[in-house]
């Protein structure tokens, strides 16, 4: 359609009748007048011409013996007049106006991204209790304040940034993903001093060890215990006699993988409670304009058990002006509870799945199984699963080198 | 005027802008824009005439119309059938 300029000048369509319509044409892209969408039939010609461009036609008009038209007008200019006599239309244009302003100058979405540890929920509380929410003024907002405020309550946090964008604040973040040792709990001023072991978690044999900072105190194929020290951080200092004169404390630091054995025992009853939808699914619509929610009305009985889920849509002006308006959907399933006897098949295949979630629990920390012999049982009531597996692991425990260096001086004494 | 165009040619100079040839960009069968057109000489829906400097450009077709009409471009749009140089 027209450039959004014309919408705003005004813009016309014109019929152009006459003898020498071509010349017409031809003098008014000489003039500068820009026609389009200009369509030709044997009698006339119709085309659309910003409205300032008309007056400048009169004197080609004249010239060129043909008459001009108008078919349609339109554009903003048009419309004021056409209803002139409206004046509460515009109060009412006016208005909106005014109110969409007033609406700018708040915050009406506030997102969360990069959480994961930290809940949305977390955040958004820490955020009331400091004054900061649905409506709040965006003048009353400073972001690096802000940013180091979060940083502050949750000490977990590495990085925070907060951007105001239209009508949303956005909260970036970044959560220390250290699984060994977080924020929360710092090297402590003393530890920072004195260094640190490794340890074991598990009864094994070292299958391999490589050892970059300490001691180690232990040698491939050794069968080692849980607590047993495996690099020391400890490191003697002597002189030309091999006397020690003095002890360096160090972070002890070494690739070990230790090839451990162990049985997972998991037993079950076959008789499982499972949820069975019972009805038709019902869907209520509702909206929520600033603090205030209008539901349709719930038809369901209060006592029926129902799986609920909701759904709700912010509505938004431009990309970043999010409204004050949440359009939602609350989808009812009408469910009960029913106890179900699982058959042998379903059994097995549930023994499998718990046995698959403990693999992956171990995996996550560190161990890594390689081989298991699986037995699964099935009795009239319940089913028993029993794996015997050998694992790699990798990750082990850390303790303050002085600590063991103390342990040993008791064991001595 | 050939002594002119190997000329032209030798100094890299496109012909259009010296010569005011007409010089056309067809979007497959639905668009044409043109540039170097002087004047229109007959329009209806289904044959538009143009008057170049040097020569006539016949453009047939369904539904044709003149998406823009200024002095530095011609914008056709419509089903082209057939574009001849008279």
């Amino acid at each position: 359609m027209y450039h959004r300029n014309s919408i705003l000048n005004g813009y016309l369509c014109i019929r152009i009748t006459g003898s020498s319509c071509e010349r017409f044409l031809f003098l008014c892209t000489n003039h500068h007048i820009i026609l389009s969408k200009i369509k030709g039939t044997q009698n006339h010609y119709t085309a659309f011409m910003k409205a300032s461009d008309f007056l400048k036609i009169k004197r080609l008009v004249k010239k060129t013996g043909v008459h001009v038209s108008i078919i349609q007008k339109y554009g903003f200019p048009f419309f004021l007049r056409q209803h002139r006599k409206h004046k509460c239309l515009l109060l009412g244009w006016i208005w909106c106006c005014f109110f969409l302003f007033l609406l700018s100058l708040h915050i009406w979405k506030i997102d969360i991204c990069g959480n994961s540890k930290i809940t949305r929920e977390q955040i958004m509380n820490y955020l009331s209790d400091t004054h900061v929410g649905y409506g709040t003024p965006k003048y009353r907002i400073d972001c690096k304040q802000m940013a180091s405020d979060i940083r502050g309550a949750f000490p977990d946090l590495t990085w925070v940034a907060v951007k105001k964008q239209g009508t949303m604040l956005e909260i970036d973040l970044k959560e220390n993903t250290d699984s060994n040792r977080t924020i929360s709990e710092p090297l402590s001023a003393s530890e920072e001093g004195i260094g640190s072991s490794l340890i074991s978690n598990y009864d094994g044999t070292i299958s391999e060890i490589i050892t970059r900072k300490g001691i180690p105190q232990v040698t491939a194929g050794q069968k080692v215990k849980k607590g047993d020290l495996l690099v020391s951080g400890e490191i003697p200092i002597t002189n030309d006699e091999n006397e020690v004169i003095d002890t360096e404390y160090v972070h002890a630091d070494a690739d070990i993988i230790l090839n451990i054995s162990g049985t997972y025992t998991d037993c079950f009853s076959r008789s499982v409670k499972k949820t069975v939808y019972t009805g038709k699914e019902q869907v209520r619509f509702y909206i929520k304009m600033f603090h205030h929610s209008f539901f349709q009305k719930d038809n369901r009985k209060d006592d029926s058990d129902a799986e609920i889920l909701t759904e709700e849509k912010q509505l938004t002006l431009f990309s970043d002006f999010y409204l004050p308006v949440i359009l939602g959907i609350v989808r009812i399933h009408p469910c009960d509870e029913r106890t179900l006897f699982l058959s042998e098949a379903d059994a097995k295949k549930t023994a499998l799945l718990h046995l698959d979630k403990f693999i992956k629990e171990k995996k996550e920390k560190g161990v890594q199984i390689l081989k298991k012999n699986v037995r699964i049982d099935t009795g009239v009531t319940v089913c028993k699963c029993i794996c015997t597996y050998q694992a790699y692991v990798s990750d082990h425990g850390r303790i303050p080198a002085m600590q063991m260096a103390a342990n040993q001086e008791g064991n001595i004494s | 005027m050939e002594g002119f165009k190997s000329i032209l040619e030798a100094m890299e100079i496109p012909q259009d802008s010296i010569l005011s040839e007409p010089y056309l960009q067809i979007y497959g069968k639905h668009q044409i824009n043109m540039e170097n057109s002087s004047r229109i000489l007959k329009f209806d829906e289904n044959r538009l005439l143009i008057q170049c400097h040097n020569c006539q450009l016949e453009v047939y077709g369904k539904r044709l119309m003149i998406q823009q009409y200024s002095s530095q471009e011609l914008i056709i749009d419509g089903i082209i059938e057939r574009i001849i140089f008279l």
